[in-house]
């Protein structure tokens, strides 16, 4: 488990349909009740992958993104 | 048994029905994906998963990496047990122990299958609302290009891959942007200097859009690039008047 929220809260998107469904209903109440602070909430909210992938490695150092080419 | 899969890009969401089932069912699996939140989602899935991200080493040739992730899945599949490797995007795409583990597993006489999985180049077409038969498509990774300088109709699109680690064979754990400049200059003698081209990522979460940053080729030399980046080179003239639309606009790049 990462020790970062937003990283937590990513994965649990990705496991559950209930969550997505839950995220596209109303984000802002999901990520309440997920206890995601104003500041995680309005990262989140910007849809940006850069900005969530950099907070998450603000929160989580070793959640660190592999550079995973497997070619060439 | 082998069975290999594509996770898709996106977390979760890009995960196929097949390949979830073949994850979850595998007496073993390794896996390699690009970020934590994929490797959560598979571990989830089957608690005997395991990375094979441990085999790259800075500065070794990323091809002794992909020896010893072959070699790993091999010996798994030689034990007698039902495994599964997942490469994130589309196992067959730019991956080469995908297809050498089917290939070392075939010539063993084991039962090997690949199943597709949504590809990094399957995200692009979607997110920049380009279609590869309006123009035609040019695909090439990006060191190869550099490497080989072969003929380009500028007509129709191109796509360099791997840009992030261009003229580089060992890995890196960061872009390397010291090969961008001898690629600005190939460019450069095919393509006007204000021509403008798109560095692209896909969203590997559940949630939100693609990395899309626009450049002019003159600047392509000094562009910052994400991790994964392709570089998007849309036609510089058009074909035929059929063509016309699509060669000048990238609709959801803005």
């Amino acid at each position: 488990m990462s020790k970062s929220r937003i990283a937590e809260y990513m994965a649990l998107l990705a496991r559950s349909e209930r969550a997505r469904k839950a995220h596209r209903e109303d984000a802002d109440k999901a990520m309440r009740e997920f206890g995601l602070t104003d500041e995680q909430r309005a990262i989140i909210a910007t849809k940006d992958p850069e900005a969530i992938k950099e907070a998450v490695r603000k929160e989580d150092p070793d959640a660190v993104q592999t550079l995973a080419i497997v070619f060439g | 048994v082998l069975t290999v899969v594509g996770t898709g890009i996106r977390a979760g969401v890009q995960l196929t029905p097949e390949a979830r089932e073949a994850i979850e069912q595998a007496d073993d699996v390794r896996f390699l994906v690009a970020e934590a939140v994929a490797e959560s989602l598979i571990v989830s899935l089957n608690p005997r998963a395991r990375s094979l991200d441990r085999h790259y080493r800075r500065g070794v040739a990323r091809r002794v990496a992909y020896e010893a992730m072959t070699a790993e899945i091999l010996g798994l599949v030689r034990g007698g047990k039902d495994v599964c490797a997942a490469f994130y995007g589309h196992p067959g795409i730019f991956c080469t122990p995908a297809h050498e583990s089917v290939r070392r597993a075939r010539a063993e006489g084991f039962e090997t299958t690949m199943l597709p999985g949504i590809s990094a180049e399957d995200c692009l077409f979607a997110d920049l609302g380009l279609d590869p038969g309006v123009t035609g498509c040019q695909s090439y990774e990006a060191s190869a290009f550099l490497e080989r300088r072969p003929p380009v109709d500028v007509a129709a699109l191109l796509l360099l891959w791997q840009v992030s680690v261009l003229g580089r064979d060992d890995y890196v754990p960061e872009p390397d942007p010291s090969g961008l400049p001898a690629l600005a200059d190939a460019l450069l003698a095919i393509y006007p200097a204000e021509h403008e081209a798109l560095l692209y990522e896909a969203s590997p979460y559940p949630i939100g859009g693609p990395v899309v940053r626009p450049v002019r080729l003159s600047e392509l030399g000094d562009a910052s690039l994400p991790p994964l980046a392709t570089l998007v080179v849309p036609p510089s003239r058009p074909s035929s008047e059929r063509t016309a639309a699509a060669a000048t606009s990238f609709p959801f790049a803005s």
